[in-house]
C-alpha cells in the first residue's frame, strides 16, 4: 500500500515537471516575443539539478521532441542536446546542490551551450545551412538570465524545494 | 545494475533522436505529417498560453509608447493629411484605369480567394523561422500556399493540419521565392538567411538595380501569384542585394493564405478536341435526316 502511494506521489511529481516544462515550451512559442531564452531548458535544468526523481529522462526527452515538431527545427536535434545538456546537470547535482548559486548558473550556463551547440553542429556537419552563431549566442546568454527568473519564480515564489538530500544524490549516482 | 539499465535507456534515447533527426534532413513527408498533427492536437492549450503572454507583452509596448502619446498624436495628424492626399489621387487613378480598362477590353484575371487565420504559435529559436496559424485544410488552406499580412508577403505554407498550418518567414534559410525588381523589371531568387533583409541573388544585372526599388513576387513558379508585394531594396552589391521586406514580422497577428491556382498550361487537346486516335474512326458531325425536321425538310 506504501509502495502504491508512493508511485502515486512519484507519477503526480513526474506531472508536475511535465506540466511546468509544457508552460515553458507554450510562453516560449507565444507569438510577438522575438528572440527568446530557451525557458523549457532553464525548468528541466532546475529540476535536473533540484528535482531529479521527477524529471526522468523520457519526460525530458518527449517535451524536447514536442518543441522540435511545434517550432519546425530540426527534429531530434534540439531534443538531443536538450537531454545532453539536463543529464550532465543531473550527475553533477549533488556538488551544485551544495554550491552558491553563482557557481550553479556556471556551469547551467555551460550545459545551455551544449544545449545549443549540439543541435548546430550536428545540422552543420549535414552540410545544411546552420543559424549565425551571433543568434546561438543571444540564446546562450537569454538562456543564462531566463534560468535566474526561473530560479525566482520556482524557488522563490513558488516555494519549490529540492527533494533529494545531499547522501541521496550521491548514492543515485554510486558515489558511496 | 541500476547504472547499467540506466546508461543502456539513455543511449536508446539518443539513437531515436538521431533516427528522428537523420528523417528531418531526409524531408521525410511523414516527420511533417507528424509535426502537424501534433500542432493539431497542441493548438488549444498552446493558444489559452500565447494569447495572454502576447497581451502582456502588447501591454508593456503600449506602455512604453504612452509617455511619448503626444508626439504620436501630432505625428499621425500629419500622417492622415498625407494620406488624404494619396487617397484622393488613388480614386482618381482607379476611374482612370477602369475608363481605360473598358476601352481596351482588359480581362481581368480572377479573383484570388483568402482565409484569414491568427498566428499562435511563433519559433522563437535560432534554428527555424516559423509560424503556426490557426487555420488549416478545413479552411481551404493548400500545402505551398502564399500568406500576406496587411502590408505584403509573409511566407508560404509548408505544413497542413486539419486545423492549423505552418508557414515558413521569408527569412527562414529553407525559403526562395522568385521575384522581380521594378522599374527594371530584373529578376531574381529571393533568399531567406536568418537575417531581417534577405538577400535577392541571380540578378543579371545589379547596376539596373538601385535602392528604394519595389521587389514583387515574378509567379515564375507558378505556385505565387506574380505582382505580390514583397518588399524593396535595402542595399545592392556584387549580383545581389538585400530586401527590406514589406511584411511587419514584430507584429505578425494576423495572417491571409491565398487560395489561387495558376492558369492551366495548354498542353494537351481539350474535350472538343477529340485525340487523332478516336477522330479517325468517328464521323466529324452526324448526319442530319431533312425529314425528321420540319424547319429544315420543310418548304417544298
Amino acid at each position: 500500500m506504501g509502495g502504491l502511494s508512493g508511485a502515486v506521489a512519484r507519477g503526480a511529481q513526474v506531472a508536475g515537471f511535465a506540466f511546468a516544462g509544457w508552460l515553458a515550451l507554450s510562453i516560449e512559442l507565444a507569438p510577438g516575443l522575438g528572440a527568446t531564452p530557451d525557458l523549457l531548458f532553464c525548468v528541466a535544468a532546475f529540476w535536473a539539478i533540484r528535482r531529479p526523481r521527477s524529471a526522468p529522462a523520457a519526460a525530458i526527452l518527449a517535451l524536447g521532441l514536442a518543441r522540435d515538431l511545434l517550432d519546425g527545427g530540426p527534429v531530434g536535434a534540439g531534443a538531443l542536446g536538450l537531454l545532453a545538456a539536463t543529464e550532465l546537470l543531473r550527475a553533477q547535482g549533488a556538488t551544485l546542490r551544495r554550491r552558491s548559486l553563482l557557481v550553479e548558473g556556471v556551469h547551467v550556463a555551460a550545459a545551455a551551450t551544449i544545449a545549443a551547440g549540439l543541435p548546430w553542429l550536428l545540422v552543420g556537419l549535414t552540410l545544411a545551412d546552420t543559424p549565425l552563431v551571433a543568434d546561438v549566442a543571444r540564446r546562450i546568454g537569454l538562456t543564462a538570465v531566463g534560468w535566474l527568473a526561473t530560479v525566482f519564480a520556482l524557488r522563490g515564489l513558488l516555494r519549490l524545494r529540492s527533494d533529494v538530500t545531499p547522501a541521496d544524490g550521491d548514492q543515485m549516482f554510486g558515489k558511496r | 545494475m541500476a547504472r547499467t539499465l540506466r546508461r543502456i535507456g539513455l543511449g536508446a534515447l539518443t539513437l531515436v533522436c538521431l533516427g528522428l533527426f537523420v528523417l528531418w534532413r531526409g524531408d521525410n513527408p511523414r516527420l511533417e505529417a507528424l509535426r502537424m498533427a501534433l500542432a493539431d492536437r497542441a493548438a488549444p492549450a498552446l493558444a489559452a498560453v500565447s494569447r495572454p503572454v502576447s497581451g502582456l507583452v502588447a501591454m508593456l509596448e503600449d506602455w512604453e509608447k504612452f509617455s511619448d502619446v503626444h508626439g504620436q498624436n501630432r505625428e499621425l495628424r500629419r500622417e492622415i493629411q498625407r494620406l488624404r492626399g494619396w487617397r484622393d489621387a488613388a480614386q482618381e487613378l482607379e476611374r482612370e484605369n477602369a475608363q481605360l480598362r473598358a476601352l481596351n477590353n482588359v480581362r481581368l484575371a480572377p479573383r484570388i480567394g483568402f482565409a484569414t487565420g491568427e498566428v499562435f504559435a511563433d519559433a522563437g529559436g535560432p534554428f527555424a523561422r516559423s509560424v503556426l496559424v490557426n487555420i488549416g485544410a478545413e479552411d481551404g488552406v493548400r500545402d505551398g500556399a502564399a500568406a500576406v499580412d496587411g502590408a505584403g508577403l509573409a511566407g508560404r505554407v509548408v505544413g497542413v493540419g486539419a486545423r492549423v498550418s505552418r508557414l515558413l518567414l521569408l527569412t527562414d534559410f529553407d525559403s526562395r521565392v522568385p521575384v522581380k525588381v521594378l522599374p527594371s523589371g530584373q529578376r531574381g531568387i529571393l533568399s531567406g538567411d536568418a537575417t531581417v533583409a534577405p538577400r535577392l541573388m541571380f540578378l543579371a544585372d545589379e547596376s539596373a538595380v538601385s535602392v528604394g526599388d519595389q521587389v514583387l513576387t515574378s509567379g515564375d513558379d507558378g505556385v505565387f501569384p506574380p505582382d505580390l508585394p514583397v518588399g524593396a531594396i535595402a542595399a545592392v552589391g556584387d549580383r545581389t542585394a538585400r530586401v527590406r521586406l514589406a511584411a511587419d514580422y514584430q507584429r505578425l497577428e494576423f495572417v491571409r493564405v491565398l487560395r489561387w491556382s495558376p492558369e492551366a498550361p495548354l498542353d494537351a487537346p481539350g474535350d472538343l478536341i477529340l485525340p487523332e486516335t478516336l477522330s479517325g474512326r468517328l464521323p466529324m458531325s452526324t448526319p442530319v435526316d431533312p425529314s425528321a425536321t420540319p424547319l429544315l425538310g420543310g418548304g417544298g
